[in-house]
């Protein structure tokens, strides 16, 4: 990536690139933010199941929200290794990253084609249509991560990155870790408060 | 002038970092148990946990901005231009929310009024191929069949005709055709005076339904929903003499296409 | 990686047409864009014109109602999306470099990729006129007309997927301009020292990177909706229509400051300029110019007045609409303050920005009237609505814009516009605006609506019309002034680096300004600097003449041009033409988008210290 670097001047002092990636991120707070507010006005308005607590299935997600609060913790040692000029130990803890990213992906397969067996479509009602668009979006900004975490460790393993590329490790961090708080969001609202919403008791009109 | 600042900030060191995994951890499992029924605290807590678990999770999020994110220990600008979009992002929703929850803008009731409760998938399936929305075929009456041609003008939002007429008991086919490029058209055989009332809930009913209400009493006789440049046909039994009417309820098109049916 | 990328070397001429599609130099990209833009102005005018030959005389068959809707949607959609705001780029890529003494914007090839990927998506959109699908819902496209049961053709398809292409071309843009203002101003050049269109392009760039996210979301449900089944906008599902028109006027309100703060920008740099005094009341400019930004956020709902959210909602932003005019009100009066006793001289370039501030002002006025809901009521979806917006978009944006051109023109080819040419399409433009528009808000209140196709000669409404489609006329022969007014100056004489003795860093330097903009970078010590400069030399006895000295071009290094920009965009491209005809095609340009970035990541340097 970035060639040996001479400090270029900048009015702040501080790095182009990181400064991108911050406004990136807050940008991207809106996109989520809206695709958050879609599902919270939404909320409750399905007019046919399958609703929340019918299917949501809270101790497994619970499960994968920890894998990836612990691929956070592995992005960090990364980071931490790329400064320590430990070439075995930022592939290793690149890889670490994009294995426990992967799984929390293969989680959301797996949750994703259950509730598809349990008659929750993208179609079927607007929960599905919510859950689906935001957890999918979710999921593919993941995804991409898991390319660059890839990426980056193949690039590593090359011994190509080291104490002066460490911005280029730093700012894969800042977005995975932009990914993981995402999820820290969408754990709480859809899963530990809305999952247990419930649809009508009654058919209505008797 | 300002050249790049050489990154030898603060990190936290690696023992650190594995406490503050330890406390990430920590929080998730208070989250579940405050969550969980078997765990028995959730019964305690009514809508109290609500806050409970929002502030667990906000505590989840600033502490992975501020360390592993390391905004605690870099230049403030990063904070503002992050904090700024996120604080949007939050005021916008709750503003969104609040017009669509709050505010009398009644936007709620109508799911509440309508929303069926889930059964398993398999009975959900069964029940709904027991109500037919197409036409009704009937064993044809003493009379003899009666067929009826009528057709959609052009492009208009209009029938060929504003009369057709039947005796009472006897079979009739309507043919309808939909000469029409554009535009979807059915035709439906209502009570007098239901036309508007009975295509404002066919519009509830959607496209599925033919946007005919299903098992409705005022509609005597429907078409499906014609696409363009296609003819369907519907064969019933004309009903005790009287005025009905016909009309496409197509959202929008009672207005102008509808006439009377006359049944002597 | 080495073997994509040392296929083609790295491009390090400058001439040429290869030279154009791999430059990364903020000059380049502005001719770009500004080309571009008035390319899109001809076909929006165009489809002006057409409405306006429609609406000429009652009961109209010039065309039908189906080519109508589609007239007034690609007119709007085209006029907000590859006009205007091209225009507004093309002078953030030409003189915010400049204007902070920088030598390029903070990302060069990011810049580049923002150009391709908006000219990509721009054609994208064309190409529904290719298959007869054109968009027909209006630009703002409301729920659930744009369902596939009411829009069965692929025109709102055409629409969503190609504004998602242009969204991601106009966020790459602005991220590129926060990080190039924050962080690359010349030493001594503090935020409140900047020239104000740069404080106006900072404002806009965070509007925008803040603000199209929304609309991405909306666009996508609509996608969504459209395509694969899901019931966002559908009542009978439980949906709501009103949601898109929130999630569209999220974006939408900030969107129109996004269109207006540059105009804004450019005439606060034309106003001193002219008034030969330096602009009154800057920190208030300033801190007026933030305060739109922020509560534009707030005032989204007046579009929706009349949709039936309730006595309280309709309330509250009636109250932040009328309050969201103060800051505007601050802008004018300083800026009348700026020419208030100066030695006003009435160029081209000042009688635009005269233009602008006189027909805001009209603008302003007919929507102080709508934040108030209960008068809404009766202007909504009428052409007084029609009246305010143009007055507001072209009196503001397009004369801004104009204002803009004419005076940094000569900074640009080193030649000048024709000034006899300049104000003859001045008053031709100002003119034929008013004659346009103005009868328009009397049109509103008698009772017309928007959107029609045709209307009957018993309202009475026929007169007004024929004024407005005579002014479209004189409208048409402005352009033309203006158009032959650009082509003449290919043998025009040419002009000092500073012809109008003007306060900011780019006229001290050449025109047209060298590759590598400035020879040194230049040490700020207040506002206006170059004023500054010229002062102090006259005061020593040395007036300054001669713009900086050029030294050779080599010996300052600059960013290599590079073609994994326009690579990159004809993946995102591929991307959104896959979704409009087969998949397969999104997979396709998604390898290529992938290959480009990993392309651009380890693209070799020309030169040994470029790291860019």
């Amino acid at each position: 990536m970035a060639h040996a670097v001479e400090p270029e001047y900048t009015t702040t002092g501080l790095n182009h690139r990181k400064l991108l990636m911050w406004v990136f991120l807050g940008s991207d707070c809106l996109f989520f933010g809206a695709l958050i507010a879609t599902y919270m006005v939404y909320r409750g308005q399905s007019l046919t199941g399958p609703y929340p607590i019918d299917i949501i299935n809270v101790p497994v997600t619970t499960i994968s929200t920890f894998v990836l609060l612990m691929s956070s913790f592995a992005m960090v040692q990364a980071l931490a290794a790329t400064h320590a000029d430990n070439k075995r130990a930022i592939v290793g803890w690149l890889v670490a990253t994009a294995v426990l990213g992967s799984i929390f992906i293969g989680f959301q397969i797996v949750e994703f084609n259950t509730f598809k067996n349990e008659g929750l479509t993208l179609g079927g009602n607007l929960f599905g249509a919510t859950f689906f668009t935001l957890t999918g979006f979710h999921g593919a900004h993941v995804t991409l991560g898991i390319i660059w975490l890839v990426a980056m460790a193949i690039v590593a393993n090359k011994g190509r990155v080291g104490p002066n590329s460490a911005l280029d490790i730093e700012l894969l961090g800042l977005y995975w870790h932009f990914v993981d708080i995402v999820w820290i969001v969408i754990f709480t609202l859809l899963y530990l408060i809305a999952g247990f919403d419930a649809g009508p008791a009654a058919v209505p009109g008797g | 002038m300002a050249h790049e600042i050489e990154h030898t900030t603060n990190h936290p060191s690696f023992k650190q970092y594995v406490l503050i995994a330890i406390i990430l951890f920590a929080i998730t499992i208070v989250e579940f148990l405050l969550i969980w029924g078997r765990a028995g605290i959730v019964d305690y807590l009514g809508a109290s946990k609500i806050p409970l678990l929002v502030g667990l999770s906000t505590v989840k999020f600033a502490i992975v901005i501020m360390y592993y994110m390391h905004l605690k220990f870099d230049h403030r600008l990063f904070g503002t231009v992050f904090i700024g979009g996120l604080a949007l992002a939050f005021l916008v929703g709750i503003a969104l929310l609040g017009l669509f929850v709050g505010f009398g803008g009644g936007q709620r009731t109508y799911a509440e009024d309508r929303a069926i409760p889930y059964t398993e998938h398999e009975e959900h399936e069964a029940a709904e191929t027991t109500t037919p929305a197409t036409g009704e075929t009937e064993t044809p009456a003493a009379t003899g069949p009666l067929a009826i041609s009528i057709s959609a003008v052009g492009e208009t939002l209009a029938f060929d005709t504003d009369s057709i007429t039947a005796d009472s008991g006897s079979e009739v086919t309507i043919t309808f055709n939909n000469p029409s490029a554009n535009n979807q058209h059915n035709l439906v055989i209502v009570q007098e005076g239901m036309k508007d009332a009975v295509a404002a809930d066919g519009t509830a009913a959607g496209p599925a339904n033919n946007w005919v209400p299903p098992g409705d009493a005022r509609v005597i006789a429907n078409t499906i929903l014609l696409d363009p440049e296609t003819s369907g046909e519907v064969t019933f039994t004309a009903p005790a003499s009287g005025t009905y009417q016909f009309v496409c309820t197509f959202p929008g098109h009672n207005f102008t296409m509808f006439g009377n049916f006359i049944v002597n | 990686m080495a073997a994509i990328t040392g296929v083609i070397s790295r491009p390090t001429s400058y001439a040429g047409v290869w030279s154009w599609i791999t430059t990364v130099d903020h000059k380049r990209i502005a001719v770009l864009y500004g080309a571009t833009a008035l390319v899109f102005l001809m076909i929006a005018g165009v489809e002006a014109g057409v409405i306006r030959m429609q609406l000429s005389s009652a009961d109209n068959d010039l065309i039908g109602a189906g080519r109508f809707n589609q007239m007034f949607t690609m007119h709007a959609t085209v006029m907000i999306f590859m006009v205007i705001m091209p225009l507004s780029v093309s002078f953030f890529n030409f003189v915010i470099p400049l204007a902070i003494g920088a030598r390029d914007v903070a990302f060069p090839r990011l810049n580049a990729l923002s150009y391709w990927i908006f000219l990509f998506g721009a054609i994208l959109m064309h190409m529904a006129f290719l298959v007869d699908q054109v968009p027909d819902a209006g630009w703002f496209s409301y729920a659930n007309l744009t369902e596939k049961p009411f829009s069965v053709n692929r025109g709102l398809d055409y629409w969503s997927i190609s504004l998602l292409v242009l969204g991601s071309s106009s966020v790459a843009g602005a991220l590129n301009f926060v990080v190039t203002i924050i962080n690359m101003r010349a030493p001594g050049m503090s935020m409140m020292r900047m020239p104000v269109f740069v404080w106006m392009t900072l404002i806009t760039s965070l509007l925008l990177v803040l603000a199209f996210p929304v609309i991405t979301v909306g666009l996508i449900e609509l996608t969504m909706d459209r395509n694969f089944g899901t019931h966002f906008f559908i009542p009978a599902e439980g949906g709501d229509p009103i949601l898109w028109q929130h999630l569209f006027w999220v974006f939408g309100h900030p969107e129109v400051y996004i269109l207006i703060l540059p105009a804004m920008g450019i005439v606060s740099e034309v106003l001193p300029t002219f008034s030969g005094k330096p602009l009154f009341g800057y920190p208030f400019i300033v801190f007026s110019g933030i305060v739109i930004g922020i509560m534009g956020w707030a005032v989204w709902s007046h579009h929706m007045f009349t949709v039936g959210l309730g006595p309280v909602a309709n309330s509250v932003f009636t109250i932040t609409t009328m309050l969201i005019g103060v800051p505007t009100g601050i802008k004018i009066f300083n800026w009348i303050g700026t020419m208030w006793k100066g030695a006003v001289e009435f160029t081209s370039p000042m009688l635009f920005a005269l233009g602008f501030v006189s027909l805001f002002i009209i603008g302003g006025l007919s929507g102080v009237s709508h934040a108030v809901s209960p008068s809404d009521f009766q202007q909504q979806d009428t052409y007084y609505i029609v009246a305010h917006l143009h007055y507001v978009l072209f009196g503001g944006s397009i004369f801004g814009a104009f204002a803009g051109i004419y005076y940094w023109y000569p900074k640009l080819t080193g030649r000048m516009l024709s000034e006899t040419l300049g104000k003859l399409n001045f008053w031709l433009m100002f003119i034929g605006m008013n004659l346009t528009f103005f009868p328009m808000h009397f049109l509103g209140l008698n009772g017309m609506p928007r959107r029609i196709y045709t209307y009957s000669a018993e309202f009475g409404w026929e007169n007004m019309n024929q004024l407005a489609s005579l002014g479209y006329i004189v409208l048409f022969l402005s352009f033309v002034v203006f158009f032959v007014n650009i082509w003449q100056t290919r043998n025009a004489r040419r002009v000092s680096h500073d012809p109008w003795d003007a306060p900011g860093l780019e006229w001290s330097i050449a025109s047209p300004p060298p590759a590598y903009n400035f020879a040194e970078i230049p040490q700020v010590e207040g506002l206006d600097q170059y004023w500054i400069d010229k002062q102090k030399a006259r005061d020593a006895g040395t007036p300054l003449t001669e713009p900086e000295a050029l030294v050779d071009p080599d010996s300052i290094h600059m960013p290599s041009p590079s073609y994994w920009p326009i690579f990159v965009a004809v993946g995102v491209a591929l991307i959104g033409g896959g979704l409009l005809s087969h998949y397969a095609i999104s997979f396709v340009g998604g390898a290529i988008t992938m290959m480009g970035v990993i392309g651009w990541g380890n693209e070799p340097a020309t030169a040994p210290s470029d790291h860019h």
